[in-house]
């Protein structure tokens, strides 16, 4: 998927937009809650109007918990590069993302860093830009 | 298009849109351009048998500085949350006072935008998508012209004989008669059912909506979009928008949006956006 990736890269191309692909991001996520999750994919679906990652992240105490997140539109990730077989069931990710304001295991992906270090933007046009260094989930 | 998007393909197509979009960007970094009269370009544009402007082709949202059908670059860089690309001007609502008073309420209830809801978005909605992002395919011919938006799977066939709207009907999408004023496709939109939101800020009209769109062919790779939007029991003065189009290389196409399947946000709206969720600080 990297070689995908950069391939495409050529085409690095800017646009600015003033709202979310499909619906609000700000009505469903708190962009003053930025979040690293680290874990294994579960289930990766690239279905209309969002993609969503189901994943385990393993906790401080050992426990494993499933997180939902929210990605751009499939369409512009097909555009991009992205396949229903870019994310597999097992393998480790870290996404960088905003929580949802309902305080659910739900968060906005904003960029995918894969198992070889590369990373790929997964965010929609409202998402913010990825913040380093997020805290990990606190339960 | 076949959608086996193989690494050699998504690599031209990439190269194409970058090579496709280089002159586009230092055209539109000075703004939008403005209606083209009788020059060597016009006199080049691409027509049908019948001599109007062929609108035909794959055509994209342009954000006003830069043409591209991605919104972020593969590093998980996302440009448009960064801006820094000038787009056109964000349209002037002028609000009646009691209508003022609804907008500001619906700015608080997000959750009943009926886009978030796989709704039809309405007009100019239909085109006035996040710029980069969802393409629209123009197919024409002497008696009418198609819009196919990939975003909603909208659809909008204009009759293009200036015909009469009809007496008893009412869409999201209205009814939408065109006609041909030189080398500008003229479409006058009216039968609106009301329901329509105009943005996800909570901007609406009601069923009064009319709206006036003008297409207009400035070289074979951009079309001017003009929309003035009246609703006298919403505005105390038309809305006006503008913004281009760019064609997008022939090796894409629409592609499937079934919306509903993947719609999953609204069960996560808080109170303080209509929604059912507390906030949790």
């Amino acid at each position: 998927m990297k070689t995908i990736f950069h391939a495409v890269s050529v085409a690095v191309l800017a646009i600015a937009g003033r709202a979310s692909a499909h619906h609000s991001f700000a009505a469903e996520f708190d962009s003053e809650k930025p979040i690293t999750l680290a874990g294994t994919v579960v289930r990766w679906e690239m279905i209309n109007p969002h993609g969503w990652i189901t994943m385990g992240v393993v906790e401080p105490d050992g426990k494993t918990t499933e997180w939902k997140v929210e990605t751009s539109n499939p369409n512009g990730l097909m555009r991009l590069g992205w396949t229903k077989n870019s994310l597999k069931p097992g393998d480790r990710i870290t996404i960088d993302a905003y929580r949802s304001k309902d305080g659910s295991n739900t968060a906005n992906a904003a960029r995918i860093t894969l198992a070889d270090g590369s990373k790929v933007f997964a965010g929609s046009a409202g998402t913010p830009p990825a913040a380093p260094g997020a805290p990990p989930p606190a339960q | 298009m076949t959608l086996a998007h193989s690494r050699k393909r998504l690599s031209a197509i990439g190269l194409c849109i970058t090579l496709s979009t280089g002159p586009a960007r230092t055209a539109l970094a000075q703004g939008v351009p403005t209606a083209p009269t009788a020059s060597p370009a016009v006199a080049a544009l691409p027509r049908l048998p019948d001599g109007h402007p062929d609108l035909q082709g794959l055509w994209l949202k342009s954000a006003g500085g830069f043409q591209g059908l991605f919104i972020g670059s593969l590093d998980g860089t996302n440009f448009a949350a960064g801006g820094g690309a000038r787009g056109p001007a964000p349209p002037r609502y002028e609000y009646t006072p009691e209508a003022e008073a609804e907008w500001r309420d619906r700015q608080r209830r997000n959750y009943e935008d009926p886009e978030a809801r796989c709704h039809l978005p309405g007009v100019p909605r239909a085109l006035d998508q996040p710029a980069g992002l969802y393409p629209v395919q123009i197919i024409q011919d002497e008696k009418s012209v198609a819009l196919l938006h990939e975003a909603m799977h909208d659809v909008r066939i204009i009759p293009t004989d200036d015909s009469p709207h009809p007496r008893k009907y009412w869409a999201w999408d209205g009814d939408s008669r065109g006609r041909w004023e030189g080398d500008t496709l003229v479409v006058d939109v009216a039968n609106f059912n009301g329901r329509t939101w105009l943005d996800m800020q909570g901007n609406f009209v009601d069923e009064n909506e009319h709206v006036l769109e003008r297409f207009t062919l400035v070289d074979r790779d951009t079309i001017l979009y003009e929309a003035t939007v009246t609703d006298p029991t919403v505005f105390v003065k038309p809305v006006e928008m503008r913004f281009t189009l760019k064609r997008v290389p022939a090796e894409q196409q629409i592609l499937e949006y079934s919306c509903l399947e993947g719609e999953r946000s609204l069960q996560h709206y808080t109170e303080e956006d209509g929604g059912k969720k507390q906030r949790v600080r």
